[in-house]
């Protein structure tokens, strides 16, 4: 299988000498999903802009598919979402936001404006198209901060906890919008505090302690159901899983939908 | 709300603003409808008339056609004053002694003939001259103005360093509104002026170092999104009727200024 990202070694520190990341090593093949997940302080959105080529490691390196060209040379297939997206918005209008990266990347425009609509349907961004980003609400702007990452139609894409201060129902569009792509081969790096989201987003997990340690890397349903582990890096099983746990079922869930179908199971 | 807090609150919001008017290019206007090249052109094709032309009732006709302009632009004329006044004001402070230096003939007291006419000149002359410069802002958008700039052969560098500025303004200035309302939201007691002089100068330090670093990740993103150039797709650039105009337009006025200096 290709590896869409083989990270080896990296470690970073931050300016004022404080270390991040040390001696990280991930590899991702091409059509993976794998989740970042640690409590906070981590160093995770360090990570998602290390692993983005966004910031350069101190050491180590970092290869994308199996080839030493550097990310800014692939701007066209690595697309990284940051967790702040009034600071990934910075044009006048939606609309040139999410025409931002297909045009600095040389796609037609008729194409570009094809792709640009879908998305704004999509993410119900049609109305918000000729406002000023700075004007949206925070919802508002993640969407359309996600939409312009998506407009390139990128090969891996890295997001920083896509999902946070989303209402429910824009969270499902979202989560819809990562599977489809996901099912269409986009190989995708998530980092995320919510354990509940994880299942959502990931079929494998990648877990930090509070110093950025990787603490384990393996399928989700295998690591969310740890609560040891998990306990260890500050974190607790996704709600569901708890309250089975505590049940003490056998078997446990690790989504509300997993959840419902265990309880008809017993119910029946 | 300090003096210090108030003047900066309002300088941010207002430039805020300004960078941010984006719903003029948007209307039906008629410089709206006019090629960003061509308008770029035309535009500073006046200005040149302007700087070059001597006397105010000259500049009077100048300012004439910059009001026919606001309005067929779907400009307000209220917005464009409030944009643009501070600088005709200013300039009427430097001029004005110039009123009773120059030697002539007597309107009022020391007020010369003579000085009146420069300082009207001068002050219409600048007005029409900002004016014009601020309609070709209202009424184009930036990635258009940047694409205008590129296909007159502007250099790349010129191009990107516009680009970058316009960019990171609006960092900086909506940074300065965070952190003026963070100190607002936790300013109980009232200052006496050295305290505020003192925590001013505090805040003035972590508002630089949160500006720079913003504006370093902001440029990270527009890395991470193809590049830092900020090109852009054009608008539709069918030469229209309005182009004809307003070539027709500026080229008479052209011609009437060679015409002046001829004759």
């Amino acid at each position: 299988m290709t590896r869409a990202l083989d990270a080896r070694a990296v470690s970073y520190s931050y300016p004022d000498g404080t270390s991040a990341i040390e001696a990280f090593d991930l590899t991702i093949e091409v059509g993976e999903r794998v989740a970042l997940v640690g409590p906070n302080g981590a160093g995770k959105s360090t990570l998602i802009q290390l692993l983005g080529g966004l910031i350069d490691p101190d050491s180590g390196s970092i290869a994308y598919f199996e080839d030493e060209v550097p990310a800014d040379d692939l701007r066209d297939r690595i697309a990284v979402l940051p967790q702040q997206p009034d600071e990934y918005l910075f044009n006048s209008t939606v609309r040139d936001d999410l025409e931002y990266g297909p045009a600095q990347l040389s796609i037609p425009k008729t194409q570009a404006s094809k792709r640009v609509d879908a998305l704004a349907e999509r993410l119900e961004l049609t109305g918000l198209l000729d406002q000023p980003p700075f004007r949206l609400s925070g919802g508002e702007q993640r969407r359309a901060a996600l939409a312009s990452a998506v407009a390139v139609n990128p090969d891996l894409l890295l997001l920083d906890e896509p999902v946070a201060d989303i209402d429910p129902a824009y969270r499902e569009r979202i989560l819809s919008l990562l599977d489809q792509r996901y099912e269409d081969g986009e190989t995708q790096i998530v980092s995320t505090p919510n354990v509940d989201l994880v299942p959502h987003l990931a079929d494998r997990v990648v877990l930090l302690n509070g110093t950025g340690n990787v603490v384990a890397d393996g399928p989700t349903k295998e690591i969310l159901t740890d609560s040891s582990l998990l306990e260890q890096c500050g974190l607790a099983a996704p709600t569901v899983t708890k309250l089975f746990e505590m049940g003490g079922a056998a078997e446990l869930p690790l989504t509300v939908g997993e959840g419902a179908d265990r309880l008809s199971d017993l119910l029946e | 709300m300090t003096v210090v807090d108030q003047t900066l609150a309002a300088v941010s919001e207002r430039v805020q603003r300004l960078l941010e008017a984006e719903q003029t290019p948007q209307r039906d206007g008629f410089l709206q409808a006019v090629d960003p090249a061509i308008k770029i052109v035309g535009l500073f094709a006046l200005i040149v008339v302007a700087v070059s032309i001597g006397t105010w009732p000259a500049q009077a006709v100048l300012l004439a056609l910059v009001a026919g302009l606001t309005l067929g632009s779907r400009v307000s004329p209220a917005t464009l004053a409030r944009r643009i006044a501070i600088v005709p004001a200013a300039s009427l402070v430097i001029v004005a002694p110039q009123l009773v230096l120059l030697s002539g003939n007597s309107v009022l007291g020391p007020v010369t003939a003579e000085g009146v006419s420069y300082v009207l000149t001068f002050v219409l002359r600048v007005t029409v001259s900002v004016s014009l410069l601020s309609l070709l802002i209202l009424t184009t958008r930036v990635a258009d103005l940047l694409a205008g700039f590129r296909r007159l052969g502007v250099p790349e560098l010129g191009v990107s360093l516009i680009a970058i500025t316009y960019r990171h303004l609006q960092v900086f200035f909506d940074e300065l509104s965070r952190v003026v309302r963070a100190r607002q939201s936790r300013t109980i007691a009232d200052r006496s002026a050295g305290q505020t002089w003192r925590e001013s100068g505090s805040m003035l330090g972590s508002f630089l170092l949160r500006a720079f670093e913003r504006g370093e990740r902001v440029q990270r993103n527009a890395r991470a999104r193809g590049g830092t150039t900020m090109a852009a797709y054009p608008s539709d650039s069918d030469l229209s009727r309005a182009d004809g105009v307003f070539v027709t337009m500026v080229a008479t006025v052209v011609a009437a200024r060679i015409g002046m200096w001829v004759l």
